[in-house]
């Protein structure tokens, strides 16, 4: 894979976080971003199984959706508590994802603050990402098109990015924000998706206290290294173009894709597989 | 003999014949008003050529998703169509009785490219989500319940073939509405067309609009207005969509799609017809609550 470091620093002044990536929309490691957040010190998994053991979480594993099944129901429902137990206990495909802090546990809102980066946060939206050693989340990018501000806080996880111009090489599937789910995009098999080897990424490991600044639109792809629990605060594209996109997301791309499986079930999913590879290899010029 | 004391607190909705750009944005989409443009699209070839046999010729063979107006059960997800036929066999039945079958949000009009070539995007100085133009049918005495859109985006309606009755609100009056909490709509047992005001006696606060959209007239709805639409007679209408212009309401529209709707289907899921039974009542105690009922 064509994947360089993600440039990494210890911090950035406003100014300087505006000039040389928000606004030319390039991704940047932070190593002491949250380094005076209570968070940094105190989130780790006994703390969540502290103050949010009794909370009852959905989880997703790794198996695509199938049929007629809507694309984002969860796998099981169990309190925090044993989920964390499970996480502890060794390699797990369950994930948890987009938990609302200021939904489900408000008094951790003052373990951290909005970054000063010149940057106006989406306060709604604080939410916790949660995997197990192993699990991976497919490559996508958000459907809120958001500027993301991903706070690494338990373990370690491997993130690859691609920005929008690299859409044409990743297997896009039609109607919807993934790549193809079956793609192993931590070793992809280059001889059944050659257009892989063209596309242009980069990539990081995400350690304890670290944050990263993924730009809207761009394309992301985590694999766990250890159980890992992070949490992202967004900020909304403000440019009237990227609204109007986001808006199609989620009012068409969604109710469409979730209207033809019902009417088409497996055949549309396969439909659309086909589609991605016929697609990308028409972009990038394989036969 | 009965004799009706009271009705809802409506106006009509003011009428244009046309508008020019400036004055459009100026009085009616800077100050959020709605308008009644009703020789917007005389230009259009689908104010010629539309109505139902039209659009049975085109997209007969399509099939199509439909829903009637059951109330919402913890079965269904949010939006989820109740059945499904060919649009020529839907239209034959809109044709022959009263219906409550209704489309919506359905993009025909990618399904049929030969529709669009009938109409273009008007020059009102809005900006249009070019992909999202929508098509609603309905059979006579068909109801779309009292609700608001997810996008809090601004709306060009434009009814085709008969005509609908239109009652609508500002979000102002979203507090006198029985709004169901974690949700964009009113109580589903309220018949706005003759409210129950024993049951729902705060709606009489509530200071909204009516209007009878006819053939070829064209509705502007600014952000987050509330709408109930009855067809008076068999007929359809298609919608275009503009972006919301502030931040807090397209802040408000993500949340809604990211969030609202996700934790919605997952309590449906998690509780059943309990969840939809509380947030029923909680429309009643948190509206009564409000104003002292």
């Amino acid at each position: 894979m064509n994947l360089q470091d993600i440039p990494r620093v210890k911090t950035l002044s406003k100014e300087d976080f505006l000039k040389d990536y928000f606004i030319p929309e390039k991704p940047v490691v932070f190593e002491e971003l949250s380094a005076d957040w209570p968070a940094t010190k105190k989130w780790d998994f006994d703390y969540f199984r502290e103050k949010a053991g009794d909370v009852v979480v959905p989880l997703y594993d790794g198996k695509p959706a199938k049929g007629r099944q809507s694309s984002h129901g969860p796998a099981t429902k169990i309190p925090m508590r044993e989920y964390i137990d499970i996480l502890e206990k060794g390699p797990t495909d369950l994930r948890m994802f987009f938990f609302n802090l200021l939904q489900n546990c408000p008094e951790l809102i003052d373990d951290f603050k909005y970054p000063d980066l010149g940057v106006k946060f989406f306060k709604k939206l604080p939410v916790l990402f949660v995997g197990g050693e192993g699990s991976s989340v497919v490559m996508h990018y958000d459907m809120d098109l958001a500027n993301n501000f991903h706070f690494n806080f338990v373990g370690e996880k491997r993130v690859i990015l691609y920005p929008p111009t690299e859409t044409k090489f990743l297997y896009h599937v039609p109607h919807s924000i993934v790549s193809m789910e079956i793609i192993n995009m931590d070793n992809p098999d280059f001889e059944k998706y050659p257009a892989l080897a063209k596309a242009k990424g980069f990539e990081t490991t995400l350690k304890h206290g670290e944050a990263l600044y993924i730009p809207s639109k761009w394309w992301h792809f985590i694999k766990y290294e250890t159980a890992s629990l992070s949490m992202t605060l967004r900020s909304l594209p403000q440019k009237p173009g990227r609204i109007a996109e986001v808006l199609k997301n989620l009012i068409i791309t969604r109710n469409y894709d979730n209207l033809m499986r019902k009417i088409k079930g497996q055949d549309w999913i396969d439909y659309k597989n086909r589609k991605a590879i016929e697609n990308t290899h028409r972009s990038a010029g394989i036969e | 003999m009965m004799e009706k004391e009271e009705s809802l607190h409506l106006e009509p909705i003011p009428r244009l014949k046309t508008i020019s750009k400036k004055d459009f944005l100026e009085n009616y989409v800077r100050p959020q008003k709605p308008v009644v443009i009703e020789h917007l699209i005389d230009e259009w070839p689908a104010t010629q050529k539309w109505d139902l046999d039209y659009i049975s010729e085109v997209a007969g063979e399509k099939v199509v998703p439909l829903y009637d107006d059951r109330p919402i059960t913890s079965e269904q997800k949010f939006n989820e169509p109740h059945t499904k036929m060919k649009m020529a066999d839907y239209i034959d039945l809109l044709k022959s009785k009263p219906t409550n079958y209704r489309i919506f949000l359905y993009h025909l009009l990618k399904e049929v490219p030969v529709l669009q070539k009938d109409f273009r995007f008007p020059d009102l100085g809005l900006r249009f989500i070019k992909q999202l133009p929508t098509l609603f049918f309905g059979g006579e005495n068909s109801k779309v319940f009292m609700h608001y859109d997810i996008d809090f985006a601004n709306i060009l309606h434009f009814h085709f073939h008969g005509k609908k009755r239109c009652i609508i609100y500002p979000p102002s009056e979203s507090k006198y509405l029985y709004k169901v909490p974690h949700a964009l709509i009113s109580r589903e047992d309220i018949d706005f067309n003759n409210p129950d005001f024993k049951k729902f006696p705060v709606l009489k606060k509530a200071k909204g609009y009516v209007t009878e959209l006819k053939h070829g007239e064209a509705l502007y709805m600014p952000e987050g207005y509330w709408h109930q639409m009855t067809y008076l007679t068999p007929g359809f209408s298609m919608s275009l969509r503009a972006t919301p212009r502030t931040l807090t309401n397209f802040s408000k529209a993500v949340y809604n799609l990211l969030v609202m709707r996700n934790f919605d289907n997952y309590m449906r899921k998690l509780k059943g017809q309990k969840w939809i039974d509380y947030k029923n009542e909680q429309a009643i105690e948190r509206t009564h609550k409000k104003n002292k009922v």
